[in-house]
């Protein structure tokens, strides 16, 4: 989560949606840049990526609410988060590189681990990031894509350049050997979402 | 519920507990529980009897021989932990055989943690063990740190287990019998890895040669070597073999048990529901598995014995399911 006194916004960090250019893009342009990329609390909030019932919980979130900043967040392809987050999930949390464990992970976020536990954060679908119930918390969604970074520029009036280059995660389906076809029922509203977007 | 053409592998962790409760709950007795439990007190070995009241839970009874103290402290830790993260607050006495098969004739209905014939009354719960060493204790880690490839195996089938098997009319069992059959096979490599009912004596008299049908403990690494393992009920169901075998990128084949021999396990209703562990008969089992592998994609019936695995040993779904049939055992039992 990244809040900007100066340019008065909120952004929620959806995780594997390129947050660490959005946050390294503006820190260029604002210094006090905060970011909550915090330790979590005994694994049940991770404040770098919150989903919205935890808002309230931080005064730094809550206040920029409150006080009317722009919230934004930025959504990327579904079926390519899939992927990066698998590939998270091997890297960083242990789930060995079988298919067991990848289907063992993605069990855990169809019951919504995620909620009890944060390490399954990062393949939480993109929509528990924006809507809370049926209200949608932020006034504008980028789509990660090329003109990322442009479309920023534009909404902030001013220069916001990438940091660097996101990686492909092209490679990354070719390693897993799961399908996200045969999961995609658990990303429906995000394919809908993102599919809506690029319109 | 799904019907069986969606549950390739969409269905849920909850899917699966209601459709295994719904069958383990279609025969029971539990409503005569309550009388009978109030003076019972013939439990067999390996049997514990216990009162739940709110979340405590007591052990009024059990026949437990020296060194197997360790299971039933297992068992009830799980119900202790099941009771406490959901809070259940139950009024109820129950019996669990926590035996390798509890008898099929015993009238009033028991939890089991192993098989039992699938035409009994019992509701099967998880093995604390298969839980705790597979799940908690992440032995299936082990289990599949050196799985390879589908494509990288060796086309051949194996089998490895113990002797142990239900006893047929000619005195040998479903594994021995198999072994037997298969020996000479360039294909299956079916051996009994410890002999722990059969003696060398009682093998001679029915002439079999020992050495033959024998071989040192194989690790999960060599079996997984394999592309095809063989799946053969033990004293009742291998609860934990079945899971880390389906797990991995080998595909599990099941030898079909005969009327007698075939037991259940508490998630058997829905693995037989979901048709992922092709079975074939004793009798034409090479031939029935070659037209098998024409006839179907092998590597999607992987994929979904993956899925399962994934499914029956994640310890928050044992739980689910653990609480869900505490609880509608303590609703039928006080409801008579």
């Amino acid at each position: 989560m990244l809040v900007s006194h100066k340019l008065k916004f909120l952004y929620i960090h959806i995780p594997k949606n390129w947050g660490s250019s959005i946050y390294n893009s503006f820190k260029k342009i604002d210094p006090d840049l905060i970011d909550t990329h915090m330790p979590d609390e005994g694994n049940l909030v991770d404040k770098t990526h919150m989903l919205p019932f935890h808002h309230k919980e931080y005064q730094v979130i809550q206040s920029s609410i409150d006080d009317g900043y722009k919230i934004f967040c930025t959504i990327r392809n579904p079926e390519e988060r899939f992927y990066s987050s698998l590939k998270y999930a091997q890297k960083y949390l242990g789930f060995q590189n079988h298919r067991f464990f990848q289907y063992s992970y993605i069990n855990s976020i169809r019951n919504k681990g995620y909620l009890q536990n944060c390490m399954f954060i990062h393949g939480c679908p993109q929509y528990e990031f924006i809507f809370d119930g049926d209200k949608k918390i932020t006034d504008k969604e980028f789509v990660c894509d090329e003109n990322l970074f442009s479309n920023l520029s534009d909404y902030f009036g001013v220069e916001v350049s990438a940091s660097h280059k996101n990686p492909s995660d092209k490679e990354d389906k070719l390693t897993t050997g799961v399908e996200f076809e045969d999961f995609k029922e658990i990303y429906a509203k995000d394919i809908e979402i993102y599919k809506e977007l690029k319109k | 519920m799904k019907t069986k053409e969606k549950m390739s592998i969409s269905y849920t962790s909850k899917d699966a507990v209601d459709f295994c409760l719904e069958n383990e709950f279609k025969n029971n007795s539990i409503k005569f529980n309550k009388t009978f439990l109030e003076k019972h007190d013939n439990l067999k070995e390996l049997e514990l009897l216990i009162q739940i009241k709110g979340c405590e839970v007591e052990i009024i009874n059990n026949i437990c021989s020296e060194g197997n103290e360790w299971k039933f402290q297992m068992f009830v830790n799980f119900i202790n932990l099941v009771l406490k993260t959901y809070k259940l607050d139950l009024d109820c006495k129950f019996i669990a055989c926590i035996n390798d098969g509890v008898l099929l004739t015993d009238k009033y209905t028991k939890f089991s943690t192993f098989g039992r014939h699938y035409s009994s009354n019992h509701i099967g719960l998880p093995d604390p063990l298969v839980c705790g060493v597979l799940t908690f204790g992440q032995k299936i880690r082990e289990y599949l740190s050196d799985d390879i490839p589908f494509s990288e195996k060796k086309d051949s089938m194996i089998f490895r287990g113990s002797d142990t098997s239900k006893q047929r009319e000619n005195l040998l069992n479903q594994r021995l019998d198999f072994c037997l059959k298969h020996q000479e096979s360039d294909y299956i490599d079916s051996k009994i890895t410890f002999f722990a009912h059969y003696s060398d004596d009682m093998l001679l008299s029915h002439n079999i040669d020992k050495d033959k049908i024998t071989s040192e403990r194989t690790s999960s690494k060599k079996q997984l070597e394999h592309k095809y393992i063989i799946y053969i009920n033990g004293n009742t169901v291998s609860g934990d073999r079945m899971m880390w075998q389906m797990a991995s990128n080998s595909l599990l084949v099941q030898v079909k048990p005969k009327e007698e021999e075939n037991d259940y396990i508490w998630y058997h209703s829905f693995l037989n529901e979901l048709d992922i562990l092709p079975t074939f008969e004793e009798e034409s089992f090479l031939e029935d598995f070659e037209k098998f592998k024409k006839e179907n994609d092998v590597e999607e019936i992987i994929k979904k014995q993956q899925y399962f695995a994934s499914i029956i040993l994640d310890s928050g779904f044992q739980m689910l399911y653990t609480k869900e049939a505490l609880e509608k055992y303590n609703e039928l039992y006080n409801a008579g």
